[in-house]
């Protein structure tokens, strides 16, 4: 087989991420917290070392699709400094027996040769480490999958540098594989002040007043961050494709063509603007046009008063500052 | 009954219409041989040159290969007898500019220049072009990939990031570094020490401070 000999053959394996492209994740508090703890656990290796401890080093990032997993373990290895390799589960898994196996040993030592240490991300875990069998009905089958987790504890075990794996079906994870790794971080769909964030910085370079970003965030409960990004994006491409295409650029005629081509995933949870539509309280609180400049949105004045786009039983969120509180 | 050989029988009639067919069919040919005539001599009135233009006629009949053949032997029993003023290897080299088929005798032409061990490698046109004989000594010719040369040395591992400068400063320099980022509105990965040097958490550390966050963003 030909291959390229300019690269590492690590890169066989997946894609190498470099510090440098890493993005910040939105990520609800606890989850903030969890990652904070384990980066100064990391960073106070000596200080360890010397009670006889060592820092973790294996992480499971669990959490339906969508949710950031690859963003979040991306900026824990920036931040340390690490390039990571997205560890693709079908690079390795092959069609013969006993060969992926061969080949999760491959990747580890790959690894260990290298000089500086590689962040390992393995993503879509549960199609590597997902339970070992003993049904009888296919024991070839069977035996190698057994056999590729076999090897995997075994390479953990002797792995000292960091590994990330992500998952969405955290229930599908081997027993002992799941027990390999030290943290297991639980990545919900984003709260009210995360999807805040998420809207501004995918509206981003439009700006929405304060009022519609926390109305348009009650209408998204519950999705995921990929979903509200879509969203976003595809509010932004009808801005620009729109009056090309002689489309009616009206505020409700936009957001029905971008509600009816975006949709969540059935079995995540159904954000209130795709149960109500259009008709969608939140979405009569965005201003239309988008400006790029709040100063532009000559409604949005502080003494204005606006109808509470939640109707009246919903109660007013407050709208909370950001505090300056230091960690670390 | 018995049939009665005689002027009126059956075949005789029948015979009687093919020669009527092949009268006819003649006297046509010699009709449409005369509007030939008629037309080369028009076309000679007008100025044109009857041998060239039947040369014409006849090069149109032939098959492409036939003729390429034939003005290729014409060439070459000229050029030995010391009468053509070029090769015909050199002339189809000349055309090759604005023939593509001259690009294919060029190649043809090389392919009897190969040597028994050893390969000749050559750019005819804008593609390079290898030529080789294999074990029964038949010549072949392939198109010939440039490959680039030992990209192995000149290209980084991509595991190993560019060496940019790491600053020379201490702890606390690290930290006001991290601090300075941030009011750069630089991210916090922008951290410029390698992973294993005591000043990247200082960096981190500064930049947090900075920030009052824990480096993923404002808490809300």
């Amino acid at each position: 087989m030909f291959r390229k000999r300019d690269r590492s053959e690590l890169e066989d394996f997946g894609d190498i991420l470099q510090p440098t492209e890493a993005q910040e994740p939105i990520l609800a508090p606890p989850v903030r917290a969890a990652l904070t703890e384990w980066l100064t656990e990391i960073w106070a290796e000596k200080e360890l070392k010397a009670v006889d401890l060592t820092p973790r080093r294996r992480a499971l990032f669990t959490g339906v699709p969508g949710t950031g997993k690859t963003t979040l373990a991306h900026h824990f290895a920036a931040r340390l400094g690490l390039p990571m390799l997205v560890v693709r589960p079908e690079r390795f898994k092959t069609a013969y027996v006993h060969d992926s196996a061969a080949s999760i040993g491959k990747l580890f030592h790959l690894v260990r040769q290298e000089e500086s240490p590689v962040f390992l991300f393995m993503d879509e875990f549960d199609s590597v480490a997902s339970k070992r069998m003993d049904s009888g009905k296919n024991p070839v089958g069977e035996q190698d999958h057994n056999e590729t987790i076999n090897a995997l504890l075994k390479s953990l075990d002797a792995h000292t540098g960091y590994v990330v794996a992500a998952t969405n079906f955290a229930s599908r994870i081997d027993d002992a594989v799941w027990r390999r790794f030290e943290i297991q971080i639980d990545l919900e769909t984003p709260g009210h002040g995360e999807r805040r964030r998420i809207l501004r910085r995918y509206f981003a370079p439009f700006v929405l007043p304060d009022r519609a970003l926390d109305a348009l965030s009650l209408s998204l409960e519950t999705a995921t961050p990929a979903l509200m990004r879509s969203f976003c994006e595809h509010v932004k491409r009808q801005i620009v494709v729109g009056p090309k295409a002689n489309w009616e650029m009206s505020s409700q005629a936009v957001f029905a063509r971008v509600v009816s081509s975006v949709q969540p995933h059935p079995d995540a949870g159904k954000p209130r603007l795709w149960s109500l539509g259009i008709n969608d309280p939140g979405l009569a609180s965005v201003p239309w046009p988008l400006a790029k400049s709040l100063s532009d949105y000559p409604n949005e004045e502080k003494g204005v008063e606006q109808p509470d786009p939640r109707g009246s039983n919903v109660t007013q969120l407050p709208t909370r500052k950001r505090e300056g509180n230091s960690d670390g | 009954m018995s049939a009665i050989p005689g002027r009126n029988t059956i075949s005789a009639e029948q015979l009687q219409g093919y020669i009527d067919r092949i009268e006819r069919i003649r006297s046509q040919k010699k009709q449409l041989g005369e509007d030939e005539k008629l037309v080369f001599q028009e076309l000679k009135s007008n100025g044109f040159s009857t041998k060239r233009v039947r040369e014409v006629l006849t090069i149109r009949t032939m098959k492409p290969g036939d003729l390429d053949e034939a003005q290729t032997m014409l060439d070459m029993y000229l050029h030995a007898l010391g009468m053509q003023r070029e090769a015909p290897l050199f002339r189809a080299v000349g055309q090759m500019g604005v023939d593509t088929a001259a690009r294919e005798q060029v190649i043809e032409a090389f392919k009897q220049l190969v040597p028994q061990e050893g390969e000749i490698i050559v750019k005819i046109g804008s593609e390079p072009v290898r030529l080789f004989r294999d074990e029964d000594g038949v010549a072949h010719a392939i198109a010939h990939i440039e490959r680039p040369l030992a990209a192995t040395e000149s290209k980084p591992s991509p595991l190993t990031p560019p060496a940019t400068s790491v600053p020379d400063v201490d702890v606390a320099g690290a930290e006001a570094m991290g601090r300075q980022a941030f009011a750069d509105n630089q991210p916090i990965t922008s951290n410029p020490f390698p992973w294993d040097d005591e000043r990247r958490p200082s960096f981190d550390k500064g930049w947090r401070d900075a920030s009052g966050t824990d480096g993923m963003g404002p808490d809300d």
